[in-house]
């Protein structure tokens, strides 16, 4: 059971290249892996958090831009997923590769 | 080898301006098992001062210390430096409060300009649930 006065605040990521002598073979790393894990990560919670279904929808994100791919049961969900991706501090673009519909094709719509 | 992911193991104290405020909770690799991923437990009264721009930093004394002479290790507490610690600091132009679980990333090292933000948050007056923490407050 989780003490009342404290609360999960926050998440922190921090690459394994940390650890160790500095060696300069760490740099192999991606610089920008860190942020785009933050980023997609914060995209997901707010999904998580967000009024529709959106267990079906899965955030990638690249240098600001996040990019929503998966599966949502009705149209305006789709809409609805990216407004809550966009509305995520330190998004600055949203590409929105959600479908609509299991067995149903959204179409050219 | 010494081991600065030492910052993220359970325990680590969570430093605002110097004062605790929370401890490191748990620590597992991330999913490619590129990264670490620690989760940190903020003292409820002290939530108000994460938000969406708050910038996290490694405040481990180790390789702080080396080259930079005694100075700087004074500055830091003495569990500070045998385990290591996180600091982190909000702009003065802070965003909204961070829900739990929000992400963020654990730097280096702190920037000169993220040691100079001191925005004013007004914390919640602490509350006293148990009796002992009352008295050792000192009285309401």
């Amino acid at each position: 059971m989780r003490v009342p006065r404290i609360i999960p605040g926050a998440i922190l990521l921090a690459a394994l290249a940390l650890g160790g002598c500095a060696a300069p073979t760490h740099k192999t790393l991606d610089p920008g892996l860190l942020d785009n894990d933050v980023l997609q990560q914060r995209v997901n919670a707010a999904l998580q958090r967000g009024g529709a279904d959106f267990s079906g929808v899965h955030a990638q994100a690249s240098e600001g831009t996040v990019d929503l791919t998966g599966v949502v049961a009705f149209p305006a969900a789709r809409a609805w997923a990216e407004n809550t991706a966009r509305k995520v501090y330190g998004v600055k673009a949203v590409k929105n590769d959600v479908q609509v519909g299991d067995a149903r094709k959204a179409g050219g719509g | 080898m010494a081991e600065r992911a030492g910052s993220m193991k359970p325990d680590t104290p969570v430093f605002y301006r110097g004062i605790q405020v929370g401890k490191v909770s748990a620590s597992e690799l991330g999913p490619h098992a590129q990264t670490v991923r620690a989760t940190v437990d903020i003292e409820k009264r002290y939530a108000p001062l994460v938000r969406m721009n708050s910038m996290f930093w490694n405040a481990g004394g180790i390789d702080v210390n080396v080259g930079l002479g005694g100075a700087d290790i004074s500055a830091q507490s003495a569990k500070t430096l045998l385990g290591g610690g996180i600091d982190f600091a909000t702009p003065d132009t802070s965003q909204k409060e961070a829900p739990p679980r929000t992400s963020f990333r654990l730097y280096d090292k702190s920037q000169e300009a993220w040691q100079a933000w001191a925005p004013a948050i007004d914390l919640p007056e602490p509350s006293d649930n148990s009796a002992a923490a009352a008295q050792s407050a000192g009285g309401r």
